[in-house]
């Protein structure tokens, strides 16, 4: 009678303690299983924000609007995007603008647009679009813009031209043309008071196209009277104004594709641009299309 | 009689014995999985922090002459706070004046410098990396 209690009492007291350490090991493993179970949720939601962040798509114009940078943001995409902040070369303007889905939506900033080199605009998913202008240039330069992906599909120069008030002083558009050569020579007169553009003698134009690189150098070649500057956004590359002969060696990736533009500013003396491209074609002609 | 008495402290031994390995047992059991618990619980929320940190660098400033001064705007995009606490041109790691905490859709300028120069015009690499190991490189013309 005695030995059987005793047995007992020692199957309780260790019955006891069994369930007490396999009551702790549970309660840990279901705090692990707990906290797992919430690092699976966030590596989901994560998952889902990457799949909705490369997704974003725009297509951007960076336009001059009265000397402020105007951005027009178009969203291909069928979810609505929000960009936080708009940068003009190293100045940044914060906000909330809204792309609603399929839409195209100007977005005003006070930025300046004059001697703006690169742009970019970032979303609040973290995605960054950059672009160049769509029209360039300085002191006053003005226009609408066309789109790279416009330029892109023309596969030739756009170029607009102006009336000058002043040397390099772009005021009033007069009209706009097409090149279609990677090899151009512009030669209108010989005198100062020879008309270039209808009447007008004093005149100046901005040119923008996109090439692609074919090789890891691409050369630039120009013979200018007064005065061209070249702007290679990509490249930060801007020789600021030039006379004379000279040339741009900028260094590529081939098959890179880049934003050229050319401005002219034809003030006195004879109008002559001569611009020789090397290891560069239109986008649209390597295509072949 | 005798053999009674030896029979109840014998008894009484045994069940002081295992109660005192039982309850040594239960207390270091408790100990393990409380302390193991509670690494797993840190692990598992740096884990969780490191997967919600998402930033970006945004811009770029180079400013090179007898030694190299590197500026990066860095975006952060993601939902907890980040601590930029390193910064890297080339691999080379810049001296921060301090790390740079960023809130939230906030940015901020990270300035890091170093006492060698960079070639103007060479394509560099910058890399940011915040406390929590996660890192963004962005390539840059000086």
């Amino acid at each position: 009678m005695i030995r059987g209690r005793r047995r007992g009492v020692s199957t309780v007291i260790g019955a006891v303690i069994f369930l007490l350490i396999f009551a702790v090991a549970m309660t840990a493993m279901l705090a692990w299983a707990q906290s797992y179970a919430s690092y699976v949720d966030v590596v989901r939601e994560d998952q889902e924000f990457q799949n909705l962040r490369m997704m974003e798509e725009l297509s951007l114009s960076f336009l001059n609007s009265s000397g402020k940078l105007l951005v027009e943001a178009g969203n291909p995409t069928p979810r609505m995007i929000i960009i936080t902040q708009v940068w003009s070369n190293h100045t940044v303007q914060t906000g909330e603008w809204a792309v609603p889905a399929k839409t195209r939506v100007p977005i005003n900033t006070d930025l300046s647009y004059a001697g703006m080199t690169a742009s970019k605009v970032v979303t609040s998913r973290g995605n960054l679009f950059s672009g160049a202008q769509s029209t360039t240039g300085e002191d006053g330069i003005g226009g609408t813009g066309l789109s790279i992906i416009d330029i892109i599909e023309a596969g030739r120069w756009y170029v607009q031209w102006y009336n000058l008030s002043s040397r390099r002083v772009f005021d009033m558009k007069l009209g706009e043309s097409y090149w279609e050569t990677t090899s151009l020579t512009f030669q209108w007169g010989a005198a100062s008071n020879d008309p270039v553009f209808g009447p007008y003698t004093k005149v100046g134009f901005n040119a923008t196209t996109r090439l692609v690189a074919l090789n890891t150098t691409m050369y630039i070649n120009y013979y200018v009277n007064e005065d061209c500057r070249i702007i290679l956004p990509e490249l930060g590359i801007d020789t600021g104004w030039n006379n004379g002969t000279g040339y741009v060696e900028a260094s590529v990736s081939p098959g890179g594709i880049y934003t050229v533009t050319v401005l002219y500013s034809r003030w006195t003396g004879a109008p002559f641009l001569t611009l020789n491209f090397v290891n560069a074609d239109f986008v649209n002609l390597l295509k072949g299309t | 009689m005798s053999r009674g008495i030896s029979e109840i402290v014998a008894t009484l031994m045994m069940i002081v014995i295992v109660s005192s390995i039982g309850i040594a047992l239960f207390v270091y059991s408790t100990g393990y999985f409380s302390g193991t618990t509670s690494a797993m619980g840190e692990v598992n929320r740096l884990n969780v922090n490191t997967v919600r940190e998402r930033f970006l660098i945004v811009d770029t400033l180079v400013r090179s002459g007898a030694s190299t001064e590197v500026s990066a705007a860095v975006y952060n995009y993601g939902r907890t706070t980040i601590t930029i606490e390193a910064m890297f041109l080339n691999g080379t790691r810049l001296t921060l004046s301090w790390p740079v905490e960023i809130m939230p859709g906030e940015w901020a300028w990270v300035n890091g410098s170093t006492p060698f120069p960079v070639s103007s015009g060479s394509i560099c690499s910058v890399r940011v990396a915040s406390s929590l190991g996660n890192v963004y490189e962005a390539m840059v013309r000086t």
